[in-house]
């Protein structure tokens, strides 16, 4: 129950009023989803269009989560909040999942347009499968930011890990384009934004990728998930050794 | 309140801090002394569970830090080094979110804020941003959020660094006032003159190693004479000199009494009671200023 309430804390200040105070972050994490969805929609009409609206609200989540390589690593290395915290009864489970719900906060401005867009094209995300697959995306991507930000030993990776991470978690997986393209699709389960990627294509048809696929990316996604809030929990540095 | 046992933590074939064993009680105010590198931020992570000692043991409250960290954080607050509010946050929101997380009902945390910025001369400023606030005020805000608390043992790592001289005595009062509530206060600090005017009890530490443990005024007199004749820009010892320490151009002689003429022609003299710092310069040399990033 504290954990919880430490995450909705977090959540608040973390997410809530700084989305609210800082227009530009939300904007910020739209940014790059929102151009592939422009050349996207320039080169492919209205099929390119819907190929992009499932890439960027895939990516989006999958943006914030990594994001918050950022705030984490700010909080611990730049004004030493996390050492404030550390020095409380604060869970670290809680602050961390904290710092992921307020990476869903910021997104959802941007998912709710994604949504609007979607339903006025006939494309239906909110399937049980593509749920499933958002919100384990969701936790493998916050969990490989936290511990990701928790391994930094100098604030200024901070800003550039998440860009590298953002080109080969959204380029190198099948994100905005079928896993048939690569040279097996089963390749395309390999990271948690390709596993997602072929659930969610699967479920809003916009490929049929058969059941051993998909099933392949269920269990890839459950696996990256888990081993996320593994990380997320037991290796995110909260006491140094 | 807080009891070490041959605490020593380990980088390495370095060591930051070995040895370290002292006792204080509770509403004592500790001050922990020493140049960079000292051993002193080390010694208040390891304390407040945020680092694992290499070796020896260290209680807080009667709860281990290494066996019983939960319960140790329970009772613990602290301002860690070089620590800064988070700056899109208001000092209201700041204060508030802090107290939520260390447990309090909102109704509590509401009060307990309110009444702190008050105490702390915040209130007026208690809707600004925290990155449009003086450094001093920054400050003050992670004082308060760290008062409110009513925590038993409180670590302030340099809380003053850099602070203007209004804003240092906000702090110094409000080291006061835990005290007063009964709470043991950890200070780390680099100004020898605020360790002198609010420690109850001082430890001093160089290079990982514990130099001294006793009460300001006991240290104090460890240092020889009465007086200090501190002389800049010439050399002329006074006759009845028990010590000398030269910093470049500048001479610091320990006297019994102060001298009743010096032939100093052209030199700076100021002739002042023994201090605190004394014994730091003769025990040590200078303490540096800046910041200990161990």
């Amino acid at each position: 129950m504290k954990t919880i309430r430490d995450a909705l804390v977090i959540a608040w200040i973390n997410g809530w009023i700084a989305a609210t105070r800082g227009w530009i972050w939300v904007i910020g994490g739209s940014v790059s989803p929102v151009s592939f969805l422009v050349v996207l929609a320039i080169y492919g009409g209205v099929e390119g269009l819907r190929w992009g609206l499932v890439g960027g609200f895939i990516w989006t989540i999958a943006s914030n989560g990594i994001g918050l390589i950022g705030d984490a690593a700010y909080y611990r290395l730049g004004i030493k909040y996390q050492s404030m915290l550390t020095a409380a009864p604060v869970s670290p489970a809680g602050y961390a999942l904290g710092l992921a719900l307020s990476a869903f906060v910021f997104a959802l401005p941007t998912l709710v347009v994604y949504l609007a867009v979607m339903l006025w094209l006939g494309l239906w995300i909110l399937t049980p499968a593509s749920l499933y697959a958002l919100t384990a995306l969701w936790l493998a991507s916050a969990g490989i930011g936290f511990t990701l930000a928790g391994l930094l030993k100098h604030l200024k990776y901070a800003w550039t890990l998440p860009q590298i991470l953002s080109a080969v978690f959204a380029v190198g997986a099948p994100v905005y384009y079928p896993a048939t393209h690569l040279p097996s699709p089963y390749l395309g389960v390999v990271l948690p934004t390709g596993a997602a990627a072929v659930i969610i294509h699967d479920s809003t048809g916009l490929i049929h990728y058969g059941p051993h696929l998909t099933s392949a990316a269920a269990v890839a996604l459950a696996l990256q998930s888990a081993l996320g809030l593994y990380f997320l929990f037991k290796l995110a540095r909260w006491r140094q050794p | 309140m807080i009891v070490c046992q041959d605490v020593g933590k380990r980088y390495g074939d370095f060591w930051a801090l070995r040895g370290v064993t002292f006792e204080v009680g509770r509403g004592v105010v500790l001050g922990v002394l020493g140049p960079n590198g000292a051993g002193k931020t080390t010694l208040v992570r390891i304390l407040t569970t945020e680092l694992m000692p290499s070796e020896g043991r260290a209680l807080v409250a009667g709860f281990d830090v290494v066996k019983e960290p939960e319960k140790v954080k329970k009772v613990i607050a602290a301002v860690p080094q070089e620590s800064r509010p988070i700056d899109f946050l208001t000092p209201y929101e700041f204060v508030l979110s802090y107290l939520l997380l260390r447990g309090l009902s909102l109704r509590e945390a509401r009060r307990r804020t309110r009444e702190v910025l008050q105490t702390f001369g915040l209130w007026e400023v208690r809707n600004r941003e925290v990155d449009t606030l003086s450094g001093g005020m920054k400050r003050r805000v992670l004082v308060a959020a760290v008062f409110a608390a009513d925590a038993e043992v409180v670590f302030l790592d340099e809380p003053t660094t850099g602070l203007d001289v209004y804003s240092r005595r906000v702090v110094w009062n409000a080291v006061s006032e835990l005290k007063k509530h009964g709470a043991t206060v950890v200070l780390t600090t680099h100004y020898v003159e605020e360790a002198a005017a609010l420690s109850d009890v001082v430890l001093v530490l160089d290079k990982g190693r514990v130099v001294d443990f006793a009460p300001p005024d006991r240290l104090v007199e460890k240092v020889p004479g009465r007086y200090v004749v501190e002389v800049y820009g010439a050399d002329s010892r006074p006759a009845d000199s028990k010590a000398v320490v030269e910093i470049g151009d500048r001479r610091l002689y320990y006297v019994e009494k102060p001298p009743e003429a010096l032939s100093l022609d052209g030199a700076k003299v100021v002739v002042r009671p023994k201090s605190l710092e004394d014994y730091v310069l003769i025990t040590m040399g200078a303490i540096e200023e800046g910041h200990e990033d161990d």
